[in-house]
């Protein structure tokens, strides 16, 4: 091309790639904004979304096998077993360390721990991120004497 | 109602305040500046709020939204409020005065040039002879203020900032004067009022819509030149922020920070209403006869609305291709549509 | 005393005040800025004689042009300080005789020129009869001093390549 018309043809691309551009904005200004107003409105998350556990303790037989398949051991389990009877007397899971992973609700045979939907559970301090999800219990002497409490 | 100028010494007399005869023009004088000023910071504050709101839509978010109830329009109070209670930050190796005076020179210019700035037929200041001429002229205060802010700063960031600043003033302000001359040639006159009322009588009268067409490419180039001038994107060289921290006003904090900013948004209210008084028929409105405030406003905001829109879709120039634009593009062009409007002009004088 | 003559007082007074500030000013940015005070005063003194126009060009070329082509210019080279002159040198010594003869030429200039007072203030703006002289009667000296101009653009633009040329060789 000669200079003159590089020049002017220039001077035409440079205001019809300003309009093309234009335009593509003008499509999002009148599109819907992806923004979600989180603290106000909380986000629906997915069915399989894998948030903090939800423990059914009732179900637990307190096996460690979460325990054990947790890759990062951040799930510490107490059990007072009498016979047939089994209190679960802690299952603290540290989330400082969990990953989220799932793999310790997979191998569980009771179907007693599942990733839930919940996710707001930042904290101040260190141990604040540590959760207990057993309900607190008294514990007779006896009974602590043959609590196990094991990380695994 | 009339010009403020004149309204305002004979609106003050009424009152009988017993004022020495001789102050009565400097009151209205101050009560003049200040009128002019609060309704720049007014509109500066909507216009603040509207550009981060269109911002937000224009990238799929949603803007402000908490302060003030749902749309979030109290937005700029609460950032005034915040910019005075900031530290006002003022480095040791600044040359202080200096330091303190660009701020000052920034917000005067554009305030100066809204004395020349008539809303509609009976809402201006003073319906001065040489109005456009003055609004072109006091303009280059600013550019002056910031070009010392850059300077005064003392700071390698801010010096870059001032130095694009003065080479883009100075290759936008040419090409800026010869399309305002299209208008000024086509009424014969410098007086904004005239410019305006030559436009009257429907939209095929505005001067953009005007065969031989050479006053929509002077528009078009008057606005572009306005961008530059503004330091708007994708002229905003002069603050990058992406390269220069903050550009010229790196160093500056709190009120003397905000002066800028409320330059910056004064100015775009400017050019805007200038381009609607000089090209698109001021107030008046589409059909013949139509006339009034609300078009003037209309046309702005408009103006505006495109501004902002420019600014969230272009990507920033380079300085070499801002003075290339300047002095290879616009400039001749410009020329063009000067010798073109002249010899139509001409003969249509027979 | 009318409003207008202690306009002009105070107007002289920041002329004169900025010009004898720039000659005293050690920092050439500052000195830019008491010129900037001047040239504001002598637009001011324009718009006093309803010179309204002259008054805008003023300030669209000596504060839009000149003083910010100075800014640039110190900014470009970095003149920050200006030392103190040498005294008692034959520099100090030319310098000041130079600008004694200045004075003295200016000096005779307005004493021999008869300056037309009393005349009547236009009321509808300069601008027109400005335009009139410029392109009517006065055509030729405005056209030769717009073609000087032009020469001197062109040909810097000239110099600036040659010496780029020079420097890729
Ligand atoms: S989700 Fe993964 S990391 Fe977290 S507790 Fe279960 S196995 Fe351990
Ligand atoms: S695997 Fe299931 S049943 Fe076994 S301890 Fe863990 S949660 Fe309880």
């Amino acid at each position: 091309m000669s200079p003159v018309k590089t020049y002017f043809s220039d001077v035409f691309m440079g205001l019809w790639t300003a309009m093309v551009g234009m335009s593509i904005t003008l499509k999002y200004l009148f599109s819907k904004p992806v923004t979600e107003m989180y603290p106000d409105v909380k986000p629906k998350t997915p069915t399989r979304y894998r948030g903090l556990h939800v423990f059914e303790e009732e179900k637990c037989i307190g096996c460690y096998v979460c325990a054990k398949a947790c890759p990062v051991d951040c799930i510490e389990i107490g059990v007072v077993r009498k016979g047939k009877e089994i209190k679960i007397t802690k299952f603290d899971i540290d989330y400082q360390k969990c990953m989220f992973c799932d793999l310790c609700c997979e191998p569980c045979p009771a179907h007693c721990i599942h990733m839930g939907p919940e996710f707001e559970r930042a904290s101040f301090t260190r141990s604040g991120t540590i959760l207990q999800f057993a309900t607190p219990k008294e514990l007779s002497e006896d009974e602590k004497k043959i609590e196990k409490v094991a990380r695994k | 109602m009339n010009e403020l100028a004149r309204f305002l010494p004979t609106f003050l007399e009424g009152f009988n305040l017993s004022l020495p005869q001789n102050l009565v023009p400097v009151v209205a004088m101050f009560l003049c500046g200040s009128i002019v000023a609060a309704a720049m910071g007014l509109s500066a504050a909507v216009l603040v709020w509207a550009e981060r709101k269109l911002a937000g839509h224009f990238q799929c978010r949603l803007g402000p939204v908490y302060v003030g109830g749902k749309f979030g329009w109290l937005q700029s109070i609460a950032d005034g409020i915040k910019l005075f209670l900031k530290e006002d930050i003022i480095p040791t190796d600044a040359d202080r005065p200096l330091f303190r005076l660009a701020p000052y020179l920034a917000v005067i210019g554009v305030l100066a040039a809204f004395v020349a700035f008539p809303i509609s037929e009976h809402l201006l200041v003073a319906d001065l002879n040489i109005g456009i001429f003055f609004i072109l002229a006091v303009l280059t205060v600013e550019v002056f203020g910031v070009i010392l802010a850059g300077w005064a700063s003392n700071n390698k960031w801010s010096l870059l900032g001032a130095m694009r600043a003065a080479a883009q003033m100075v290759s936008s302000e040419i090409p800026m004067g010869l399309a305002i001359l299209l208008p000024v040639m086509t009424a014969e006159s410098l007086s904004l009022k005239t410019i305006v009322a030559d436009q009257s009588g429907g939209i095929l009268k505005w001067y953009v819509f005007q065969p031989p067409f050479f006053m929509a490419v002077a528009f078009l180039i008057f606005f572009v030149a306005g961008l530059a001038s503004l330091k708007r994107s994708p002229f905003d060289l002069p603050e990058a922020e992406s390269e220069l921290t903050a550009g010229f006003h790196t160093e500056y904090s709190g009120m003397r920070f905000s002066f800028f900013f409320m330059a910056e948004y004064a100015g775009m209210l400017l050019v805007s209403g200038l381009a609607a008084l000089l090209y698109l028929g001021g107030w008046h409105g589409i059909l013949p006869g139509q006339s009034g405030v609300e078009w003037f406003l209309l046309k702005t905001s408009f103006l505006l609305f495109v501004m902002i829109w420019i600014r969230w879709t272009l990507p920033r120039l380079r300085i070499d291709q801002v003075v290339y634009v300047g002095w290879k593009v616009m400039t001749p062009f410009a020329l063009v549509c000067v010798l073109g409007q002249a010899a139509a002009v001409h003969f249509r004088g027979g | 005393m009318s409003a207008e003559r202690v306009a002009f007082y105070i107007i002289s007074a920041l002329i004169l005040g900025g010009a004898v500030a720039v000659l005293f000013s050690r920092i050439v940015i500052r000195a830019v800025v008491y010129l900037l005070v001047s040239l504001f005063g002598v637009a001011a003194l324009y718009i006093l004689l309803r010179a309204d126009f002259l008054a805008a060009v003023q300030v669209l070329v000596y504060i839009g042009g000149i003083t910010v082509l100075m800014v640039f210019g110190v900014m470009l080279t970095g003149a920050g300080r200006l030392d103190a002159p040498p005294s008692g040198s034959w520099k100090a010594f030319y310098a000041g005789v130079s600008s004694l003869a200045l004075l003295a030429l200016l000096g005779i200039v307005v004493g021999r020129t008869t300056w037309p007072t009393g005349g009547i203030l236009p009321e509808e703006g300069s601008t027109s009869i400005l335009g009139e002289l410029f392109l009517r009667q006065h055509v030729m000296a405005f056209e030769v001093a717009s073609v000087l101009l032009l020469v001197v653009l062109v040909g810097v633009a000239l110099f600036i390549r040659l010496g780029r040329r020079k420097v890729a060789v």
